[in-house]
């Protein structure tokens, strides 16, 4: 009897710092009685790497790579801010050609930073197939990536100014095999995945209340699964996003399913805008030219992209000098990592995979 | 979005910006530091919300910069405050949640406490580092 | 003629019926994991293995013996006699499960006139033997898998036997091979289709696969109560496993399917055909679902299938009275 009372009574459980699945070094102690959280606690700093203080003795340009190691599942959206905030230091516009360029490789990133979070949602949730369809499909805009930059992830592809290298004509054939079967993809993997198993897994849990939204700064897919309209790409405009016709789907009642539906939709809305942005292409240079030595004027500089999870900044001050004097990452999962232990407490341990896969983090890009 | 409506009546210096330049479309610096939470109130009220704090070491003390912003369309409004090394400021945790991880990240890289913070600790650091990385008097140790 | 003499000895015949169970545990064993492997790979858009024999089909082997040499590691702390016997505990009932399949209208172990009542009454056995595991492994976390897989054997139980005294109650016998001879004309499947949905979905939860596999969940915090057993010991729980799956589909073939009543082809091959017909349905469900939360599992069994399998039980015992 003295036995069963333990067992009852409430203990600790860690989540973590190695995961199963692809949530990266992130540690969650959780304070659980019977099946139910009581409490949750989440421990950062397990990939913490002072960037932000390398910076200061870097220059800009040996900084460029440090850029993509952020968020290794769609690395050129940080690159671009990264590069968004010298241009704007330094006064530069890339040439047409460059921004649509970008545009086209951003929105590949965006779609192949979703169909690895499908895939893993699904993986921790129990449903091996989808991880593999997602994947395949995944695997294609690597190789276009290949094909163009020479690396399929972590692609440094990004300078002031414009691209280090200009798409291949093979490059444009890949998008167009692509496109035409991504469609049909994504319908196959959503018969899939949408099974009644799935739905009383995911609907209703988990809601996030347009309140909590303006409180913890939430921005990206999590808070436009609640319904609460916010895209860089729409309230500021950068590049030539302004040119090209998209929508922004939004959901309704702010839960799990909500949130993953926002993202599936994402996915097809961004295979719109990279047809879009094929089909518009101009001739032309691929990169301004760029000073040799980077000093930015003395100042403050913020540029501010959509990236797969969110509002992403970089906050640059310079002191005149080749090395910033303070580098700010201002990381979208950050902020929305922040929810979790307010979300977490009243559910079970089944539905803490549930609701912490479907805020979407990338552990090196919150630790910096 | 009245920002400098609602911030005139306080005690500001407003700094010069363009937004194609720097990113931010207003910025204020705040001359009497504890008056960030009256200021943060009034941008809740609008409909702001705090996108981040960022810290500096300037060399006499701190500057943080609260950046408010607008989820509808951006008004990027940066607001400084200088305070001294290890000086503690008032928090404004409860009226932005947002607050309560984006100061801890500031005590823990610099050094400056927050009045009232629900569980001011070290976020990304390893536990027992002692000294604070970001400013610049930190050295290594090997 | 002397050695039929021989055969028809009891010695003989014990040799033979040992030596035939061995050789089907043995294929099943080899094959069904093949078969596991082969379609969960097509149905991922991949090949599955290739390379180990023409198309893989040496692979279970290699896998078998690679566990054969690997060390058993027993863990500090754990009950030792209790560890060690565990996975034979989980093991043996399948063994002898084994004797009451009609494999054909000649190939039967042992034809009791209780058939049916023996073999859910031994499978219950192994259930003792997760408990064992899980206690005996001294760890948390295998208590609490081994604690959440008996409370969802011993739940569907329940909807398993009642789907099953329908059958019952048509043949008005629990001899197995008088349960196939009754279904030669019709398989039960047609009279008794909702029975056989319930007993396939209970069969699998029985097996803890996917959709029912939390016990087993990586992804969740607690894992299985196999956790602490490697090498041959792992092995055993493995081939418990796939050993169960086939003699559930057997089953459901005998009751059902007509066992092994068919056309032109002799009746051991239908009886085959059908089962990995079932196996095949068994295996593909698992790649296609996400799982169940334990307390859905629990409610599912409880609130929807129960009721549903007793009043078709109900309906049935009508249907003959009126008839």
């Amino acid at each position: 009897m003295e036995e069963m009372k333990d067992i009852r009574q409430d203990f600790y459980v860690n989540m973590g710092p190695q995961h199963p699945s692809t949530h990266g070094v992130l540690r969650i102690v959780l304070r659980v009685e019977g099946e139910r959280v009581i409490s949750s606690e989440t421990v950062l700093g397990y990939a913490h790497r002072g960037v932000e203080k390398m910076a200061e003795s870097k220059t800009y340009v040996q900084m460029m790579p440090v850029m993509d190691r952020f968020d290794y599942v769609s690395s050129m959206l940080y690159e671009w801010a990264y590069v968004g905030a010298m241009e704007r230091a330094l006064g530069i516009t890339p040439p047409e050609r460059a921004e649509f360029i970008r545009v086209i490789m951003g929105e590949l990133n965006r779609m192949a930073s979703h169909f690895l979070w499908v895939g893993a949602f699904l993986l921790d949730l129990g449903a091996f197939t989808p991880f593999l369809w997602v994947f395949d499909a995944r695997e294609r805009i690597l190789d276009m990536f290949e094909e163009v930059t020479g690396q399929r992830m972590t692609n440094n592809y990004f300078k002031i100014g414009g691209v280090h290298y200009d798409i291949t004509p093979e490059f444009l054939k890949m998008v167009d095999d692509f496109l035409k079967m991504i469609y049909e993809r994504m319908q196959d993997v959503e018969v899939l995945i949408e099974s009644i198993i799935f739905l009383e897994r995911v609907k209703d849990l988990g809601f996030i209340t347009k309140e909590d939204v303006f409180n913890y700064g939430l921005t990206g897919p999590v808070a436009r699964g609640s319904g609460v309209l916010v895209d860089t790409r729409k309230t500021e405009p950068y590049s030539v996003y302004e040119k090209i016709n998209f929508e922004i789907p939004l959901g309704t009642k702010g839960d799990c399913y909500d949130r993953y539906r926002v993202r599936m939709q994402e996915i097809l809305q961004s295979a719109k805008i990279v047809e879009q942005a094929v089909g518009m292409l101009p001739e032309g240079p691929y990169a301004e030219k760029a000073p040799k030595v980077v000093k930015l004027p003395e100042g403050e500089y913020y540029f501010a992209v959509e990236s797969a999870r969110g509002l992403l900044g970089v906050y640059l001050l310079s002191d005149g000098s080749t090395k910033p004097y303070r580098f700010k990452l201002r990381v979208p999962s950050f902020a929305n990592l922040s929810i979790i232990d307010k979300l977490l407490p009243g559910n079970k341990i089944s539905d803490v995979v549930a609701i912490l896969g479907s805020v979407d983090i990338v552990v090196p890009e919150i630790d910096r | 979005m009245g920002v400098v409506s609602i911030l005139e009546n306080l005690n500001l210096e407003k700094v010069d910006k363009e937004y194609s330049k720097s990113g931010f479309c207003h910025a204020f610096l705040l001359k009497d530091k504890s008056e960030i939470r009256e200021v943060a109130k009034r941008f809740k009220e609008d409909g702001y919300y705090l996108e981040t704090i960022v810290g500096y070491d300037k060399g006499e003390g701190v500057r943080l910069v609260y950046i408010f912003n607008r989820m509808d369309k951006v008004h990027r409004t940066g607001i400084y405050i200088d305070v001294a090394y290890f000086e503690e400021v008032d928090t404004v945790s409860d009226i932005f949640s947002s607050g309560i991880w984006c100061e801890s990240e500031v005590y823990d890289l610099l050094g400056n406490t927050f009045k009232g913070h629900p569980s001011l600790k070290r976020l990304l650091t390893p536990e027992g580092l002692q000294g604070y990385p970001l400013l610049k008097s930190w050295k290594e140790e090997d | 003629m002397e050695f039929t003499g021989l055969l028809n000895t009891f010695l003989g015949k014990v040799i033979l019926s040992v030596a035939g169970v061995m050789i089907v545990f043995t294929f099943n064993a080899l094959i069904a994991v093949w078969l596991e492997r082969k379609i969960s790979g097509h149905i991922q858009l991949r090949l599955g293995p290739m390379e180990v024999g023409p198309h893989g089909l040496l692979q279970s082997a290699a896998d078998g013996l690679k566990l054969i040499c690997k060390e058993i590691i027993t863990p500090q702390g754990v009950d030792k006699k209790l560890f060690a016997m565990a996975p034979y505990m989980v093991f043996f009932p399948s063994l002898l499960m084994f004797i009451v399949i009609p494999f054909s209208d000649k190939l039967q172990v042992q034809d009791l006139n209780i058939g049916l009542l023996y073999f859910f009454s031994i499978s219950c056995i192994a259930t003792i033997g997760i408990f064992m595991a899980g206690w005996a492994s001294n760890n948390k976390y295998s208590l609490m898998g081994a604690v959440r897989s008996i409370a969802q054997s011993i739940a569907y139980e329940i909807p398993i036997i009642l789907s099953i005294l329908s059958i019952v109650i048509l043949t008005q016998s629990l001899r197995l091979s008088e349960i196939v001879k009754a279904q030669s004309n019709m398989w039960f499947i047609v009279p008794q289709f909702v029975p056989f949905i319930i007993y396939l979905i209970s069969a699998i939860a029985e097996l803890n696969r996917t959709p029912f596999d939390i016990p087993e969940a990586e992804s969740e915090l607690v894992a299985g109560f196999h956790t602490e057993y490697s090498g041959m010991r792992f092995a055993i729980f493995f081939m418990a496993e796939y050993t169960n799956m086939f003699l559930v589909s057997a089953m459901a073939t005998t009751l059902f399917l007509g066992g092994w009543n068919g056309p032109v082809l002799p009746p051991v091959v239908w009886f085959f055909i059908k089962t990995y017909a079932i196996v095949f349905v068994i295996i593909w469900v698992r790649w296609t679902f996400p799982r169940l939360r334990p307390d859905q599992l629990m409610n599912f069994c409880w609130k929807f299938l129960t009721p549903l399998a007793l009043i078709n039980l109900l309906v049935t015992t009508f249907i003959l009275k009126l008839l």
